[in-house]
């Protein structure tokens, strides 16, 4: 069957009905008392974890009175299908017949498909309350201990692996006997050992670190959370031979752990009694489980490691040069330096890390841990580490990793005047760079002055030239942070910064981010002047054609169109049109930008009709080049429908008004401004066709949507309130067309506008209301 | 939801090339949007309608306010939720589509709204294969797809999510459809 075109629209997939049948899945429904499940009744809730909802439920067939813990949970969809699931459970169900474990009854669906278990209901208290609420004598503890270790080994001798050992789950009833309960579930929702699932599955504190990495898991996850639960059970003071047993339970990887719940229990026991225990001594306290998270993301491992090692050795030689006769020093430096090294590289060792892989970024991340501890008497080396680092982490777009880096190596760095400052200042303005993408744009100043303090004293280009990077950055951030004028000033002293040091490809940076800074702020005089000067640049260091200078030429065009200088804009757009048909042929998508923007500027200067077979023009290349139906070609069908109302061809306005705006909608899905100043547009030419309520209709529409986007003196607003304002003035709805238009003028006359035809009309039907105004 | 950071990580991996992170970052966020969709549904009331839109836009929040996840992470952020949404919606189909043919369902009156419902389920699941099979010749036109139809990403959005141009978008939409309706004709 072929996929129906009209199906596959943009978020077609949210206006689906199976969208929201897939997201209802999600729901775990609340079961009110007396809901049917299998052959069960709701009774009460009992509570809710990680996994699902518990209720207590009772036989509803009548057959025979059995209550039981009914839990209901959703799997992950990529947990196996219903029938395996319930084929596995069987056969967990017949091999786990022990009084000490909560026996799981039966199993099945619902109807919405989520999975319910009975389980055995269980009267007892959680083990860890008991414990408190009686309070135990510590041999009274581990010999409670030592029976739910003796109730894993029995499940551990058929194969099955409880995963989800924890105070919640094992229960000690009224005759001080222990229950295990949900033995298998974690197992039977995660047995292929999705990673997600399994993290869901166990509980936070309890997941051992390869049920944290998602890895196959074995009894030996079992070990590692009754260690857990002991440590929980003895409170955070145990005796010296407990804290072993503890820790050689808990230990990090799995061969270091007991091999079966017998010997742990074993060992437990051994503590009550007196006698010694085999954790203790040994190396077992050497085990500071030491975790090292596992990163996902792997890099050309080889390549950090290398640029890690080379800092490190080149650091080490030209110090040692340096430090010739300082013998001891020396010694001691070296092995610092070797120590960090083997101490860095080490977790590679599979012998260390029991053969999980490691990445680059693991090594860096324990490099950057290490730093502190053991290059405390090294703080130049310590510097350039974590700067080395710390930019690694910058380039990787890991902004929050590289900040505490960077600052680190600034702080470092900072009056160290044995470094050369155009380093210190480099150094200061990454640790910039990087709080500016984390948004603190105060700090990000304020480090900028820091590095710029340090250049201030330096006469070189090179500084010059770092300056001038620095302040053109500040000028950004000064403008993020809303204060135009300093960021003018700031932007500017890079300018004049950029041409004292030569380094041209700078100038041209700094000048263009200074005429942009200059045109938003509607200083087109200035913004002028410094396009001129940038194009004059990009010509010298680039040549005519390069898209370099064309930005430029295509940016002096529209600033000097802005100041209604047409002639030499249309020269220079012409210009710049040749220079990109030559690079990029006739019929590219950016030429036809171009020819778009050569008319913009002819419509600017009143030239409608040298406008439109231009329009016409950039609407075939954008056709060919990019297809018949797109947003690009929307934007050109919008400026010919425009160009057409300024000719007073209000028929063919109209048709490509309504073609543009279905297109856009098909194009932009969500409603924007744009599209509203169409319709807004679409509604004048309507009222000149002579449809006037149809025109009202659409324009007060479009003139809310345009305020509330735009504000109220945005020249989209300003030309709607004047075109709105005549509709109505024609209609003779005097109270409300007045305001319109009278805001209007005055938002042209504060904009030096009065002479476009768009403010001479305005004025002409605000004209006409006036005597009525008079007679009242 | 996954460790604080973590999917910033990832995300900083994917952009350097790691395939794997891209699955670690699908199985991540279809656990984090699973649990937020229970919420939502939860707090939903009565109709419990729930567009996406509001779906992935309140997980990003909530993904920048733990992880301080850089601006310019927004909308390659949104192109993988797209992705989960595919395999959300399509995996759902594809088991609805298989409990059919089983014939698992009893046979229910067949209304307008659940005809269209039938209709689609089939739609999906061929969608999905089909874009499957064109990610093998052109991932690019797949990934549009995924933005514009899963995600309901604008042009622009999924312009700047791909790290390709508007128009390249446009293009490679209008292609993909194309190809995605003929190839299954014939």
């Amino acid at each position: 069957m072929p996929i129906d075109p009209n199906f596959l629209q943009p978020g077609g997939a949210f206006a689906s009905p199976v969208f929201q049948r897939a997201i209802e899945r999600f729901e775990i429904k609340e079961c009110e008392p007396g809901t049917r499940i299998g052959p069960y009744r709701v009774v009460r809730p009992l509570g809710s974890g990680g996994m699902g909802v518990v209720y207590v439920a009772e036989r509803a067939d009548g057959e025979f009175e059995q209550t039981v813990a009914l839990k209901l949970v959703r799997p992950d969809s990529n947990s196996p299908l219903a029938q395996d699931l319930l084929r596995r459970e069987r056969q967990i169900l017949a091999k786990l017949e022990h009084p000490g474990i909560a026996r799981l009854i039966d199993g099945g669906r619902t109807t919405d498909g989520a999975f319910w278990f009975a389980l055995e209901f269980v009267d007892g208290v959680r083990i860890d309350e008991y414990c408190e609420s009686h309070s135990l004598s510590l041999t009274a503890r581990l010999r409670l201990f030592a029976q739910v270790c003796g109730i894993v080994q029995f499940a551990h001798g058929r194969l099955l692996v409880h995963r989800d050992i924890k105070p919640a789950n094992i229960l000690v009833t009224n005759e001080g006997a222990i229950r295990l309960l949900d033995f298998g579930i974690a197992a039977l929702l995660t047995q292929e050992s999705n990673a997600a699932a399994v993290m869901q599955a166990s509980t936070p504190g309890y997941a051992s670190p390869e049920q944290q990495r998602g890895e196959p898991i074995t009894t030996a996850s079992d070990i590692y959370q009754l260690g857990v639960l002991l440590k929980r059970l003895v409170g955070d003071a145990p005796p010296a031979p407990l804290a072993a047993v503890i820790a050689k339970a808990t230990a990090s990887s799995t061969p270091d752990r007991y091999s079966t719940a017998e010997e742990l229990s074993a060992d437990v026991m051994r503590v009550v009694d007196h006698r010694p225990v085999h954790a203790y001594g040994g190396g077992a306290g050497y085990r500071a489980a030491l975790y090292v998270r596992r990163h996902r993301w792997a890099l050309a491992a080889a390549a950090i490691v290398a640029i890690v090692f080379l800092v490190m050795v080149l650091h080490f030689t030209l110090r040692i040069r340096a430090e010739r006769d300082a013998a001891r020093a020396q010694a001691e430096r070296a092995t610092q330096v070797s120590q960090f090294l083997v101490d860095m590289f080490s977790v590679a060792d599979p012998d260390v890390n029991r053969g999980d892989k490691l990445t680059a970024t693991e090594i860096l991340d324990r490099g950057a841990k290490k730093l502190d501890d053991s290059l405390a008497s090294q703080p130049t080396l310590r510097a350039n580490l974590a700067e080395t680092i710390g930019r690694v982490y910058m380039n990787l777009g890991d902004f929050p990793r590289a900040e505490p880096l960077l600052k680190q190596a600034a702080l470092l760095k900072k009056d160290d005047v044995s470094i050369a400052p155009t380093e210190r200042a480099k150094t200061i303005g990454m640790y910039a760079f990087v709080e500016q993408k984390l948004s603190k744009l105060p700090e990000a100043a304020r480090l900028i002055g820091e590095a710029d303090a340090i250049l201030q004293r330096e006469q070189s280009n090179d500084a010059k030239a770092q300056r001038a990077a620095l302040l053109d950055q500040r000028g950004l951030v000064l403008k993020h942070q809303g204060d135009l004028a300093a960021s003018l000033a700031s932007s500017r002293e890079a300018v004049g910064l950029a041409k004292e040091s030569g380094d041209a490809r700078r100038l041209a940076t700094v000048e263009n981010h200074l005429g942009l800074l200059l045109y938003t702020m509607d200083r087109f005089t200035e913004a002028q002047a410094v396009y001129e000067d940038a194009l004059d640049t990009d010509r010298e260091l680039f040549g005519e054609s390069h898209e370099m200078t064309i930005d430029a030429e295509e940016n002096l065009a529209l600033t000097l169109s802005a100041q209604r200088k047409f002639d030499a804009a249309l020269d220079l757009m012409q210009r710049s049109l040749a220079n990109e048909t030559k690079l990029l042929g006739e019929d590219s998508s950016e030429t036809a930008a171009g020819l778009q923007m050569l008319a913009d500027i002819y419509m600017d200067a009143d030239r409608p009709n040298d406008a439109l077979p231009l329009y016409s023009k950039a609407l075939d290349v954008t056709r060919k080049s990019l297809g018949a139906r797109n947003g690009r070609v929307a934007s050109v069908l919008g400026d010919i429908a425009a160009t057409n109302a300024r000719l007073k061809q209000y028929d063919k306005a109209k048709a490509a008004f309504v073609d543009s705006i279905a297109m856009r909608r098909e194009f932009e899905s969500q409603e924007n401004f744009e599209i509203a100043n169409a319709e807004m547009q679409l509604a004048f030419v309507e009222f000149n066709l002579g449809d006037v309520t149809s025109a009202e209709n659409l324009g007060t529409q479009a003139l809310a949507k345009l305020r509330g986007d735009l504000g109220e003196t945005h020249a989209y607003v300003v030309d709607a309130k004047a075109m709105l304002g005549q509709i109505l003035a024609a209609e003779h709805k005097n109270d409300q067309a007045r305001p319109l238009l009278e805001q209007a003028m005055e938002s042209y006359r504060d904009k030096h506008q009065l002479d476009a035809d768009e403010a001479r009309d305005a004025a002409r039907a605000l004209a006409t209301l006036t005597p009525v105004s008079v007679s009242n | 939801m996954g460790e604080p950071g973590e999917i910033t990580q990832l995300l900083a991996a994917t952009r350097a090339g790691d395939p794997a992170a891209w699955d670690e970052l699908v199985k991540l966020v279809y656990g984090d949007l699973q649990q937020i969709a229970r919420k939502l549904l939860r707090g939903a009331g009565r109709d419990r309608t729930l567009n996406t839109g509001a779906l992935i836009h309140e997980y990003y929040l909530r993904l920048q306010d733990r992880q301080s996840a850089a601006p310019q992470d927004k909308n390659h952020f949104l192109s993988l939720a797209a992705r989960v949404m595919r395999q959300v919606i399509c995996d759902y189909a594809r088991e609805r589509l298989a409990q059919k043919r089983g014939g698992g369902v009893a046979a229910v009156e067949l209304d307008e709204a659940h005809a269209q419902e039938e209709h689609h389920i089939e739609q999906f699941v061929e969608l999905d294969a089909a874009l499957s099979e064109l990610a093998q010749h052109n991932e690019r036109q797949a990934r549009v797809v995924e933005c514009r139809f899963f995600g309901g990403l604008t042009d622009a959005e999924t312009a700047d999510a791909l790290g390709i141009s508007v128009r390249s978008v446009a293009r490679d939409w209008d292609a993909a459809r194309e190809w995605l309706s003929r190839d299954l004709a014939s």
